[in-house]
Parts: C-alpha cells; sequence; structure tokens
C-alpha cells in the first residue's frame, strides 16, 4: 500500500528540512508538501529535502493547505495518506502506529491524540485542547480527545469522502465533523506532542482559540 | 423644534446625496433597477420617519414599546446585524472560491 505524508507549511524554512529529512528515515518516501504561500524558504528547502512541493500562489491558511494536500495525493495514487505538522512537534517515529488501524482495516480514518498520554503539554494548551474537544462534540456530535491534533491518517475511500470547506484552523474540527457525518470508521491512537519553543511559538494560543470558536459558531449556523 | 428643522435638512441633505450616488450606479449599470429601487426605498422609509416621526408610533404601539424612536432605532440595529451578517456570510463563500482557485491552480501547474 502507498502511503504518503502529507505536510502543509507555512514559513517553515527553519523546521520543514528536518521534519521531511525525520519522515523519510521512517521508509516514507512520498512526500507532499504544500507550502502554503510562504513568504521564506520553504518551498526550495522542501524540494531540496526530496519532498514533491505544491505552492499556492497566495496563503489560504492550514484547511486550504491540507485540502490541497489531500486531492494531490490522491492524484498522485496513495492508498493511505497522512497528514503532519511541518512545525516539527510530531515524532516521525509514530507515523507507523498511526497508520495502523487503517492497514489492518480497523478503520479507514485515525487521529493521532496528543492528549491521551499528554506528557510535556503545557498546562494552558492541555485546557484549551480540551475546551475544543467539548467544543466539537458539542457541535458536531463526535468526541474525539485531540480535536485539534494534525497527525492524522486517511484511507483512499475516506479521503475521497472528506469535504474540506474551510480556510483556516478551523479545519482540524471540521475534519471531525466530516468522519461523524460520513460515518467514517475513526479510531485514535495516541501520540507525544513535542514542545520546543519553536513548535510552540508556532502552535495556536488560546486566543486564536476563541476565534476558531466564532468561525465555527457561525459556520454551524450557516448550514 | 427648530434644532429638530436643523436635522431634517441635513438628514434630506444626506438622503439626497445617497440617493443620486445610488442613481449613479445605476445608470453606469453597476447596479440593477431592483437593487437602485431598493435603495430608493430604504432612503425613503428613512426621509418619511424623519418628516413625520408620529408614524412611528404606530408600530411602536403595535410591538408595545414605548416611543417610537424607540421602535425606530431598534429596527435599524436589527437590519444592521442582518447585514452584518449577510456580508459575513458573503465573504466566508468568496474565500471558499477563492481556495477553490488557489487549489485548482496549483495542482493544475505541478501536471
Amino acid at each position: 500500500m502507498r502511503t504518503y505524508i502529507v505536510i502543509p507549511a507555512y514559513n517553515e524554512e527553519k523546521s520543514v528540512g528536518r521534519v521531511i529529512k525525520s519522515v523519510q528515515k521512517q521508509g516514507f518516501n512520498d512526500i507532499i508538501v504544500i507550502d502554503d504561500g510562504s513568504n521564506d524558504n520553504t518551498s526550495r528547502v522542501a524540494k531540496k529535502a526530496g519532498a514533491i512541493v505544491y505552492r499556492h500562489p497566495v496563503n489560504r491558511g492550514l484547511g486550504g493547505a491540507l485540502g490541497t494536500g489531500i486531492s494531490a495525493a490522491l492524484m498522485h495514487g496513495a492508498d493511505i495518506i497522512v497528514t503532519f505538522d511541518a512545525d516539527g512537534q510530531h515524532d516521525a517515529r509514530e507515523i507507523r502506529k498511526v497508520v495502523q488501524p487503517i492497514i489492518s482495516r480497523k478503520a479507514d480514518a485515525v487521529v493521532g491524540s496528543r492528549l491521551i498520554n499528554p506528557k510535556g503539554m503545557p498546562i494552558i494548551r492541555k485546557i484549551g485542547n480540551w475546551g475544543f474537544n467539548i467544543i466539537t462534540y458539542a457541535l458536531f456530535g463526535v468526541w474525539t480527545t485531540d480535536s485539534q491534533s494534525g497527525f492524522r491518517a486517511f484511507s483512499r475511500k475516506a479521503a475521497m469522502k472528506l469535504e474540506i470547506k474551510s480556510n483556516r484552523m478551523e479545519v482540524s474540527s471540521e475534519i471531525i465533523k466530516e468522519i461523524g457525518k460520513k460515518k467514517i470508521r475513526f479510531a485514535e491512537v495516541p501520540i507525544k506532542a513535542i514542545y520546543t519553543d519553536y513548535s510552540l511559538k508556532r502552535g495556536q494560543s488560546n486566543i486564536n482559540g476563541v476565534r476558531i470558536l466564532g468561525k465555527l459558531v457561525l459556520r454551524r449556523m450557516m448550514r | 423644534m427648530s434644532e429638530y428643522l436643523v436635522l431634517q435638512v441635513i438628514v434630506t441633505s444626506f438622503v439626497i446625496f445617497a440617493v443620486s450616488r445610488s442613481y449613479l450606479r445605476f445608470r453606469d449599470r453597476n447596479a440593477t433597477l431592483l437593487e437602485f429601487s431598493l435603495w430608493v426605498l430604504v432612503w425613503g422609509i428613512v426621509l418619511v420617519v424623519v418628516w413625520m416621526p408620529g408614524l412611528t408610533d404606530i408600530p411602536a404601539r403595535i410591538f408595545g414599546i414605548g416611543r417610537g424612536i424607540d421602535a425606530a432605532v431598534y429596527a435599524a440595529i436589527v437590519v444592521l446585524f442582518y447585514s452584518i451578517y449577510r456580508i459575513y456570510s458573503k465573504i466566508e463563500r468568496i474565500e471558499q472560491e477563492i481556495t477553490t482557485l488557489t487549489r485548482h491552480i496549483t495542482l493544475e501547474k505541478r501536471k
């Protein structure tokens, strides 16, 4: 089965090269980087590291980049698609663990949850993430322990069903919503979160969280 | 009362200005007849209310609001909120369309 790793990246020249290398080291060489209109050398660094690079001419946000990445992976004939953050907060050694439920046909969508075993996550992040889990459940009726995780895996069948409309960070909750709506078989796998100064700076603040919440509620009202 | 006349004159001049703008947009075919009529209607209501403020007492009485002016202010707030919601939805849709275009261009280019 052909596994494609999709890495959305916006101004990640400092970390994307290292992330790609770490993924390759685990034997995954089909890597698609979506450069979401970066102002830095993200594209060049990613290409040099050996990834297939797609570049958005303008910045569209995480949701936009993930959607493009998943479409690209499907075009390349992927059987399994893994989404992976470019900021270095995931451990590439855990990819095998995350795709396992799909290989053994137990699930079609897997979310790597940082909160089953939240070692090293700052308390304020923990609170923010749990808040999002509750909100995601209240709005979309699917319970996850980590609705905002960027480490996911989809079977080809599930990826084709996903309809991603969000442009920005609210995409994480939207994917959970789609899993529920399309009745995609779903599993969670515990993962580690590597919190470095860099990944903390790049991640979401709780204030940004409030903005995401506003978007999600409005989105819900509009349907 | 004379202070109120000053306000009436100012509002009326503004309405004339606003309607003339809409008319120009309509003449240059940047707006449809329907859009133009809608704006004329909206500004017409403003004029009626400004010159005959007593009229607003009728809806006020129907809805059990004390004064006519209060009813007018409440109505304005509702209209404003609704327009913000409409604009928000429209922007959201445009954003999605831009993303769709961006995706299409990006995927097309590498083929």
